[in-house]
């Protein structure tokens, strides 16, 4: 028996999307969320380093 | 079975982030000696005789050198003894901090001076003043009804 995911995939194939399947959608922009706030996370980190830098 | 490019590459992601921090902390910590702010040096003393204790028993800024100072400095409720502590500026100044009853913090805000004041610990950390202003001196963890008043200053002059 074809899993949820195979099954999505066959009926997006036909559908015309051309191997993107809603899940991969939302897949991608979970991962470009999380890149987003890393980068985010990264730079507050640096902002605070030179402070404490500066503050030596 | 089946995992997906994107679970792939975000699994790398995070065990490269884990082996780089585990990395930095333990270079850190085994080489480089690095420690929390403060750290106890291992000094033990009993709390209740932190005053017959030296060098607490005559809490004092004293000059070793050229510009060079420790400070034995003791927390207490709600206040520090010794307070309006005056240095020149350019001054290097070593705290030595215990407290005399319950766990205080010592924090100069816009400095790098930020630790705790621990009964029956000795926290040092060394810091040069090299601008000349009036330093606030206070305690930021919550220690009683008075905590927000306990502060001191340290007027740095030049």
């Amino acid at each position: 028996m074809a899993s949820r995911h195979d099954r999505e995939h066959q009926m997006s194939q036909t559908d015309g999307r051309d191997n993107h399947t809603p899940k991969d959608d939302n897949l991608r922009g979970t991962f470009v969320s999380v890149l987003l706030l890393g980068a985010f996370i990264t730079a507050a980190w640096f902002g605070v380093f030179l402070l404490f830098i500066n503050r030596g | 079975m089946h995992i997906h490019r994107l679970e792939k590459i975000w699994i790398v992601i995070g065990t490269l982030m884990l082996v780089v921090f585990l990395i930095a902390v333990g270079i850190g910590a085994f080489v480089m000696d690095d420690h929390p702010p403060g750290h106890s040096k291992g000094i033990k003393l009993d709390p209740e005789k932190v005053y017959e204790t030296p060098p607490f028993d005559n809490p004092r800024l004293e000059k070793i050198g050229e510009n060079e100072y420790n400070a034995y400095i003791v927390a207490y409720v709600y206040g520090y003894s010794p307070n309006n502590i005056e240095i020149p500026v350019g001054a290097t100044v070593h705290f030595y901090v215990t407290s005399a009853d319950v766990v205080h913090g010592f924090a100069i805000p816009g400095t790098n001076v930020n630790m705790m004041a621990v009964p029956g610990e000795v926290n040092e950390l060394t810091y040069t003043f090299d601008e000349p202003a009036e330093y606030l001196l206070l305690c930021n963890e919550y220690c009683g009804v008075g905590h927000e008043y306990m502060a001191t200053k340290i007027i740095v002059k030049g």
